[in-house]
């Protein structure tokens, strides 16, 4: 069986992220990792592969050329090869833009499952695995917290506000898993050692269909609102009680 | 009856870090050498090393498939340095000569100005700088930076880093150093196996070189295990610092003594602060302080905080925003304090793990750089046919010896000492020092050790000012600053006594730039239960000098430095 994972190399968390101003767009010069949410994504197809007893995982993605320090985490977690789709053409395109570009790549592969995270670190969108499915014309389930792959289809338990779905669709098929579904292995020393000699290939956005236009555009930014007035406890045995008839006089609780 | 933090030694002993290699020999990870520590001694190594086997690609096939591996404890190198800095660029020009130019090297600019003024709580009065300090073709740079441009320099060379990865044992058999144990992952609060466990490996390399910077975890146990230690022990001083994006340029390298540190020699604080410009629209600025120092309530963050309030420093960082936070020790005992060798069988010591620092110029760069390389040939020196291993290690302790190292830290020998009789005298003393290049006063002063000082209290903590998120800072929102995002269910990596007297508690709590220690319950006996959030750590060392000891969490955890 054949795996796609799909991934993001998002800028690093620890030296916070910043929009620029002048481009309207994330700030991507610094440190790029791997989005935490994909290593998910990552640690269900190895654990895929591990249980067929056979197949390959390949990571996908597309970024700055950069980007290809970020997926060799990936690499050395376990996945068998990365493809990143890195153009100067696809620089900034919303969704919709960056759909073609993996929808593409993602034909050339013909994996068997195509797995997301449930949503980017950075732009926390949640909702490129469906525009994905939606080129591909696959079906797709996303918040999946238990899968099971097996005969021709899936079946993935399906995280809800008020319980859970259990769907089965048919392969090739397109998942989004949850941040419940496992937790990721850390690379061994082996792994990380062994990431750099695993084949790294680089496809143009001509090799995936050209660039698209994107259907969006980032008209204006603005920092978000101050957190309004905050009431500060001094806890001298009695904050306790306070916060829970704050709570109550809210009707909250 | 006075508390001396050395009265209550933490529960951990230097054989704990070492052990005979474990892992069947198959699985064993073979690396041609081993760098522990990616810092400037440490990826000078590698880059020496790179070279050399460019230079000699026959004998560097004879290393095998990974022949220059770098363990760094940190999410990436640069991720756990931090200095000032002013770096002299010596070391990296004798490190690149032929192959770098200056202009290519990751330098925020020369120095073109510079003051040292002596700080009175409202008022600044400029001193001649002292020559020691004088940072004429001195260049600022950000060591985080720095760091990781020498990790791409040295991966271009074919040297392979792993990030993330901790070294937690030193592998010795037989008498000789065969590499070391990496740090375990995925082990939970008491230290079970998660679902992603995964146990550290052996990796056996020809020769170790141990570049661990500060507090070495491994450095200090060779020295015990190889009956390394100089007659002096090591102190050290703690250095807190922020960067901040300013509104306007800083024209000029600053150095400042005096307030808020107090003068009286039972108080034994010695330190200052620097404030540096990195660019047109960026300014550090650190405090540093002696960690033989004796209040209780000293703490080096707080001071920091009450420094920005000064006049003259508030100015320049006025319309700015802090950007980054961190702190780590400084190695001060300078060269009476150094080990007796820096070589033992199949080991090589570098860089601030052994002291290499130049305490009244404020260096170490350089002197780590240097001796990473000066390690590299040694450590290269084993392929020679004709010269055997410890021939050949035994090299690099007569290059140190004859480097301009040596005698940098030889002419100040004693200058960091003479502080610890008091301010005035111990400048007067170390004046003196500088005129006769180290000859006077005659004989070496006595080193006493940093946890050895007994404690007293001060009120000093009221006029710490108060954090308002803009100006001063707290400690918990400065380890956010810091990058830290440590997982919170790992085992406790500090070893410390936790029913300790109120006042060595107190003096943890306070002096923890980042939270880690807080005080208890009352035992009712005089003694309080000491609580530990270790997942703040930064790993700045300041335990090990005060009465506890740090050991590596696991790989890829503490701080994230970027700038710093």
């Amino acid at each position: 069986m054949k795996v796609a994972v799909c991934v993001k190399a998002v800028p690093d968390a620890a030296g916070g992220r910043r929009l620029d101003p002048a481009t309207k767009r994330l700030d991507r010069s610094g440190e790029l990792a791997i989005s935490d949410f994909d290593t998910y994504a990552v640690e269900e197809a190895l654990k895929l592969r591990e249980a067929a007893g056979e197949g390959e995982v390949v990571v996908v993605s597309m970024g700055p050329d950069r980007a290809m320090d970020a997926l060799r985490k990936a690499l050395a977690m376990g996945a068998d090869r990365a493809v990143l789709v890195t153009d100067s053409a696809l620089e900034g395109a919303d969704a919709l833009g960056t759909a073609r570009a993996l929808a593409g790549a993602l034909e050339k592969e013909g994996a068997d499952l195509v797995l997301f995270g449930q949503q980017s670190a950075d732009g926390l969108g949640a909702c490129l695995w469906a525009a994905v499915a939606d080129r591909l014309r696959l079906p797709v389930v996303s918040q999946v917290s238990e899968l099971t792959v097996g005969d021709g289809s899936l079946t993935g338990k399906r995280q809800t506000e008020f319980g859970y779905d259990t769907i089965r669709a048919p392969l090739p098929a397109v998942v989004a898993v949850s941040d419940a579904i496992n937790t990721p292995r850390y690379p061994s020393l082996k792994g990380i050692m062994g990431a750099k000699k695993k084949p790294q290939e680089t496809l143009t956005a001509d090799d995936v269909g050209g660039a698209a236009e994107s259907g969006t555009s980032v008209v204006e930014l603005s920092p978000p609102p101050p957190r309004g007035e905050a009431r500060k406890l001094e806890d001298d045995g009695s904050a306790a009680e306070a916060i829970v008839e704050f709570l109550v006089e809210k009707r909250l609780v | 009856m006075s508390v001396r933090p050395s009265d209550f030694p933490p529960p951990w002993s230097p054989s704990d870090a070492v052990a005979q290699p474990t892992d069947p020999v198959d699985e064993r990870i073979e690396v041609g050498f081993l760098i522990v520590g990616a810092g400037p001694a440490g990826l000078a190594a590698a880059i020496r090393l790179g070279q050399l086997m460019e230079e000699d690609p026959a004998t560097a096939g004879r290393l095998g498939e990974v022949p220059v591996a770098v363990l760094e404890k940190g999410k990436a190198p640069g991720s756990h340095l931090l200095s000032g800095a002013v770096v002299n660029p010596r070391g990296l020009q004798r490190l690149f000569k032929g192959r770098k130019r200056i202009d290519e090297l990751p330098f925020y600019g020369p120095v073109h100005a510079e003051s040292v003024l002596f700080l009175t709580k409202s008022r600044a009065v400029r001193i001649p700088t002292p020559p020691t300090m004088a940072n004429h073709r001195n260049f600022v740079a950000s060591l985080s930076q720095l760091g990781r441009f020498l990790a791409e320099e040295a991966e271009g060379l074919g040297v392979t880093i792993l990030p993330e990865t901790s070294a937690e044992r030193l592998l010795v058999d037989g008498g000789r150093v065969v590499g070391v144990r990496t740090g375990d992952r995925g082990r939970g609060r008491s230290g079970e196996e998660l679902s992603n466990f995964e146990p550290g490996s052996d990796i056996a390399a020809r020769v170790t070189i141990l570049a661990e910077g500060t507090q070495g975890h491994l450095t200090g146990a060779a020295f015990e295990q190889f009956g390394l230690r100089g007659e002096n022990p090591q102190v050290w001083a703690l250095a807190v610092k922020e960067v901040w994006k300013v509104a306007k340029p800083l024209d000029r390298v600053v150095h400042t003594m005096g307030w808020p540190l107090r003068a009286g020699r039972k108080f034994r604080e010695f330190g200052g602060s620097f404030i540096y410009p990195m660019g047109d629209d960026m300014v550090t600025i650190g405090m540093v302080v002696g960690l033989d120092y004796r209040d209780a309530e000293l703490s080096v963050h707080d001071l920091l905080q009450e420094l920005k309030t000064h006049p003259r420093v508030r100015r320049i960082l006025e319309g700015g925003e802090r950007v980054q936070w961190g702190a780590k020790t400084i190695p001060e005992g300078g060269f009476v304090a150094l080990p007796k060798r820096f070589h033992a069988p199949g080991l090589l010591l570098c860089g601030d793990g052994v002291g290499l620092v130049n305490v009244p110029a404020l260096k170490g760069i350089h002197y780590a750089i240097e001796s990473g390389r000066l390690a590299a040939e040694a450590a290269w020196r084993t392929l020679e046919r004709g010269t055997s291993a410890r021939e050949a290690l035994a090299t690099y302790d007569a290059a140190l010896r004859d480097s301009f190292v040596w005698r940098d830290l030889r002419e100040v020998r004693n200058m960091r000492q003479a502080f610890g009789r008091g301010f005035y005298l111990g400048g007067a003393l170390a004046g003196a020092m500088t005129a006769t290049k180290g000859r006077f006063p005659p004989g070496d002063t006595r080193t006493e050790r940093d946890a050895d000082q007994s404690l007293i209290r001060t009120d000093r903590a009221e006029s710490y000012p108060a954090a308002d998120g803009q100006l001063v800072f707290d400690k918990l929102s400065s380890v956010f600053a810091s990058g830290n995002r440590t997982r919170d269910d790992q085992p406790n990596h500090i070893r410390i006594q936790t029913k300790v007297p109120r006042e060595l508690a107190e003096m943890w709590s306070r002096m923890c730039p980042a939270q880690v220690y807080e005080v208890g319950e009352s035992d009712g006996d005089g003694t309080v239960q000491l609580k530990l959030a270790p997942s703040n750590c930064v790993q700045c060392g300041a335990i090990t000098a005060k009465g506890g000891r740090l050991t590596p969490p696991e790989g890829g955890s503490g701080p994230e430095y970027t700038l710093t």
